[in-house]
């Protein structure tokens, strides 16, 4: 499973300048590109790539498919706190698992607080190259890997095969506009803010070549584009009764 | 994701995710679903927490040819753990798949863990001890060593 195209960003940030797209009144689904959606997509991406810290808070939901088709969601609230270029704090808590990831610019650690076992090593000083390494060596996702690349355009449109402007929608509350694409492996939806910051409100993925076509969503309900971060908040301490222990190598962990 | 779904058809095994291996991230909560309720997942969003390119949806694992909820509830957790590996490794051929379903049927049968072996739940009654310098969790006369393995805990059966 190589790394190509598949597009499950978690986040996909996107983002709709007020005035940036016409936006068509909810259309047929459309197997071409339209520019407008695609400019959209690209102006969320871009102001995310452009903040030098961030934190948002937003709640997952996943589906599990069972053999006889049932499917069944399972939740988790993600809390994360980005600070560019080299430092990210994620807590991701729910009906599955409990884990804080804490990146300092020196070293990655992955924190079980229920189980009270804790995890760290030395990784690049970037968070870009802190995640690839991440991905590729340890076989560890960080919560909002999608928010955090400075390239997330690039990642996320990759194999495009459809993109359209769906229209205005609401998550929350928030007034949004909805856009869809589409590419080999996924369908993917995404909600960006109206208004001055387009920020990434909804996110739906479609893996429509599984069975039953489990969906990802995550809706953040929470966006602070300026937050005061101390960069105690990105230091892991571990609880005195946790223990350490080490990483299991990628190859050995499982599968990419 | 070709060798996922491939393997998917092929075996009449199925990916079973018997740890929610997957979940926003990897391999969730191993040690979370116990040996009371092991599902048996045949598909899920791959790595949805996780960026474009990690393809990988396949923490999941084979747990049984037979691929019944019913039968890989039977399974002990040891026995769901070791096909969560098995499979693992088994990198998504669907012969080794079958493999792993063997492994699973063994452990099933009470097979004591081979070293080496990683399961995501302890057998019951374990103690933790430290030999060496390093830290063990001994259950009967199997040690296990807690390792991270993606974004999860689990554990080595080890010599020490």
């Amino acid at each position: 499973m190589g790394t190509k195209r598949v597009l499950l960003g978690w986040l996909l940030p996107a983002l709709l300048a007020s005035d940036a797209a016409v936006l068509l009144p909810m259309t047929a689904q459309a197997s071409e590109i339209e520019p407008e959606a695609v400019q959209a997509l690209r102006l969320a991406t871009d102001y995310l790539a452009g903040l030098k810290q961030f934190r948002a808070e937003m709640d997952t939901v996943i589906e599990f498919v069972l053999p006889d088709g049932q499917k069944l969601q399972s939740g988790h609230r993600v809390s994360v706190a980005v600070q560019r270029p080299n430092k990210l704090r994620a807590e991701r808590v729910g009906d599955i698992v409990d884990q804080v990831f804490t990146f300092d610019g020196t070293s990655l650690s992955i924190d079980l607080p229920k189980e009270k076992y804790y995890a760290t090593v030395a990784a690049p000083p970037t968070l870009e190259e802190m995640l690839d390494f991440a991905r590729e060596k340890l076989d560890v996702i960080a919560p909002a890997s999608d928010l955090i690349y400075k390239n997330a355009f690039e990642r996320l449109t990759e194999g495009l095969t459809s993109a359209f402007v769906v229209g205005p929608a609401s998550v929350a509350g928030v007034a949004c506009d909805q856009l869809a694409f589409r590419n080999a492996e996924v369908d993917w939806q995404i909600w960006i803010e109206r208004g001055k910051k387009p920020l990434v409100r909804k996110f739906v993925v479609t893996s429509k070549k599984m069975p039953q076509s489990p969906q990802f969503m995550v809706v953040i309900s929470k966006w602070d584009t300026a937050p005061k971060l101390a960069d105690a908040a990105f230091s892991f301490v571990p609880a005195k009764n946790a223990l350490k222990i080490d990483f299991l190598p990628a190859a050995a962990a499982g599968k990419n | 994701m070709g060798t996922f779904f491939k393997p998917f058809a092929l075996a009449a095994g199925v990916f079973a995710m018997i740890s929610f291996a997957g979940v926003p991230g990897t391999m969730l909560g191993a040690g979370s679903v116990s040996e009371a309720e092991a599902f048996v997942v045949v598909a899920h969003p791959p790595r949805p927490m996780a960026v474009v390119g990690a393809v990988a949806v396949t923490t999941a694992v084979v747990a049984s040819t037979t691929a019944s909820a019913s039968a890989a509830k039977q399974a002990n957790a040891n026995a769901a753990a070791q096909a969560n590996q098995a499979a693992a490794q088994a990198n998504q051929s669907a012969a080794q798949a079958n493999q792993a379903a063997a492994e699973a049927k063994a452990a099933a049968a009470k097979a004591p863990p081979a070293v080496g072996t990683i399961v995501t739940t302890l057998p019951a009654g374990c103690s933790q001890t430290k030999l060496n310098n390093v830290d063990y969790l001994r259950c009967g006369s199997t040690y296990y060593k807690p390792t991270m393995a993606g974004d999860t805990a689990v554990f080595v059966v080890s010599q020490p």
